[in-house]
């Protein structure tokens, strides 16, 4: 099991982020988290990546507690830009050569190539879209067990998401998952084994595409639109 | 080239299923032809690739497709059965022509009349094999 | 890993620092060179003018070099360790301590070399680039001149002391600001205004316990010097305190790291 979550809790003060989270996700799949804002996804996904610790409750990744044998077999693509914006492209790849041992050069340098990315060129002056690709290039990279993208279609052109998801695909491996937090479902679902639905910090449903597509007769799209109607 | 598109309501497994079937029935795949790995299959319809092998596990199993385990997947050599499965898919669409024809009013020999019609009236503008 | 993270943090501002040495040596130079053709072309207005310029420059970059090379330091800490790189750095695969011990070594290496420059430049400016070695030299000349051994071991403890001190007050600056970033890290939506609360409350109660840490100290044994009137408690009052106050900065610092290393361990909350 690569991730195992019992009973995870998180509260901010009075706010609960996660109540009682308990999941099961195995390798070789590729995993819709669905749920609006504020709904817990980046919580989970910050508490799976070692950015946040749980108030209770324990997280495993590959039967290991999250720590730093976790973030060596973990690729994660916050929201945000988290590259030192003085490093030219260049400098982020050394970067992430130099700490990460299953990361590919070679991969970054052919993707940033087909993007039409400049090596030399600095984070500080690109435009945020270019820097966000930079980002996903660099986590696509890594052959990782566990890639964690949170939003990563999110503020990003059609030609450039089409990129995205062909490259989370071509990098598919039985040996890997990818938990992809979004709330831009249509555009993903075709790429998407299982999905789970979270809400108000509780998990509400955790299945296949497949599945729910025979089970309810539509589209995990128009399910989410039912369930999370305002 | 059959172009992939996929609906929102049905299993995407079984949309495969019937695109590749579609391929085969005319003609883009033929007996003995190899198949695109199952990751490369996934790429170039945009899917993920534990659906495109369940789809294909399924194609097997109906035996349109057989494993080698060395050299990968290929159409089936007989052409029987690629021969049962065109006509497989024409009674598909000639069923749903009648219900929707019935649904227009129309009694199956008016349907049959009626196309006999169109057929001579059309016959040189549609495209034809 | 360690060596890593050094190389990194050392990579991200070398740039700003040459800069800033360059500058600093650039005026020291100008200033020199200024006097000297002062010497060649007397009461010329403009060259007075032109002198003091540099001289202001010069004085205004010695004084801030120091602090110059605190805010950096402080600034590159609070953004990568807090701020979004905060969100890079730790998911790294690295011990959290390394982290910390690598941004230490690093502001150690900026401090050390800031000194440096700034003596060389002073060196330089005043037209005696080795002063400090002729300094240390008067200094040591003046050592071997006073008569009683217990004042001689007295001034040295005194200089060791301070010596020690300077040396360490990068280390003792550097975990309080880790320690108050640590503790603004908790909060939710204060996280800089906490940390700047931190650091002055810390302060305060530091210099309580100082207080009251020094009120248990047994002066009875000072050496009172009689060559002057009033006879003034010398050098034992002032070895203890300071070698007191020396330990004491020890200790707390080494707790204050810890305790950083450990809020950021165990309860790390970016926003």
């Amino acid at each position: 099991m690569l991730i195992e979550c019992r009973n995870l809790n998180k509260n901010f003060g009075s706010k609960t982020a996660l109540k009682d989270v308990s999941l099961n996700v195995e390798s070789g799949k590729i995993i819709g988290l669905l749920g609006p804002n504020g709904s817990g996804k980046t919580t989970l996904i910050k508490i799976l990546s070692g950015i946040l610790t749980p108030s209770s409750g324990d997280a495993l990744i590959s039967g290991k507690p999250i720590g730093i044998e976790t973030k060596k077999i973990v690729s994660y693509l916050p929201e945000r830009t988290y590259l030192n914006e003085w490093m030219s492209v260049r400098q982020a790849v050394s970067f992430f050569s130099d700490f990460y041992s299953d990361f590919s050069s070679e991969t970054a340098y052919d993707m940033l190539e087909r993007l039409n990315i400049n090596p030399a060129e600095r984070l500080k002056t690109m435009s945020k879209g270019t820097r966000e690709k930079v980002q996903l290039i660099l986590v696509m990279s890594r052959k990782a067990e566990l890639y964690l993208l949170d939003e990563p279609i999110g503020g990003v052109d059609p030609a450039a998401r089409d990129y995205i998801l062909k490259t989370i695909l071509s990098n598919y491996s039985e040996n890997a998952s990818v938990v992809i937090s979004t709330h831009l479902i249509s555009d993903i679902e075709h790429v998407l084994d299982d999905v789970i639905f979270i809400k108000y910090g509780s998990v509400t449903l955790h299945s296949s595409v497949d599945e729910i597509r025979e089970q309810h007769g539509k589209s995990v799209d128009a399910l989410f639109r039912e369930v999370f109607a305002c | 080239m059959v172009p992939w598109n996929f609906n929102s309501t049905t299993p995407i497994y079984i949309q495969i299923i019937e695109h590749i079937k579609m391929s085969v029935a005319v003609g883009d795949y033929r007996a003995g032809d190899k198949l695109l790995s199952v990751r490369e299959l996934a790429a170039e319809a945009e899917v993920n690739p534990n659906t495109m092998q369940k789809a294909l596990s399924e194609l097997e199993r109906e035996g349109l497709l057989y494993t080698q385990r060395t050299s990968g997947r290929f159409i089936t050599e007989d052409k029987e059965v690629i021969a049962s499965l065109r006509e497989q898919l024409a009674a598909e669409h000639l069923n749903a022509f009648l219900k929707k024809m019935n649904r227009l009013g129309y009694s199956p020999d008016e349907a049959v009349e009626l196309l006999g019609r169109y057929i001579s009236e059309t016959g040189s503008e549609r495209g034809g094999k | 890993m360690l060596g890593k993270l050094i190389k990194w943090d050392l990579a991200a501002d070398w740039k700003k620092y040459s800069v800033l040495y360059a500058a600093t040596l650039l005026v020291s130079v100008m200033l020199v060179a200024t006097g000297k053709i002062k010497e060649h072309i007397i009461n010329n207005r403009m060259l007075e003018i032109i002198e003091v310029m540099f001289g202001t420059l010069f004085m205004t970059l010695i004084v801030s070099i120091v602090i110059v090379v605190v805010g950096f330091t402080v600034t590159r800490f609070y953004k990568n360790v807090i701020r979004d790189e905060g969100y890079l750095t730790h998911t790294l695969p690295v011990h959290t301590w390394q982290i910390l011990v690598s941004k230490i070594i690093v502001s150690y290496i900026w401090f050390v070399s800031a000194a440096i420059v700034g003596a060389a430049c002073l060196g330089i400016a005043m037209g005696e680039p080795l002063w400090l070695f002729d300094a240390i030299g008067d200094f040591a000349e003046f050592m071997s001149e006073i008569p009683s051994p217990q004042e001689k071991s007295a001034l040295i403890l005194l200089i060791a002391i301070i010596i020690i001190s300077v040396v360490l007050s990068p280390f003792f600056l550097m975990s309080h600001a880790y320690f108050c970033f640590a503790l603004g890290n908790l909060s939710s939506s204060h996280k800089l205004g906490l940390a700047v609360l931190a650091f002055f409350g810390l302060n305060i109660a530091e210099n309580i316990l100082a207080t009251v840490v020094i009120g248990f100290l047994d002066f009875s044994d000072v050496v009172w010097t009689d060559e002057i009137i009033p006879p003034v408690p010398v050098f034992g009052v002032i070895n203890k305190t300071m070698l007191t106050m020396l330990i004491l900065s020890v200790a707390v610092s080494a707790g204050l790291f810890i305790a950083a290393e450990r809020i950021f361990a165990k309860k790390l909350n970016l926003e």
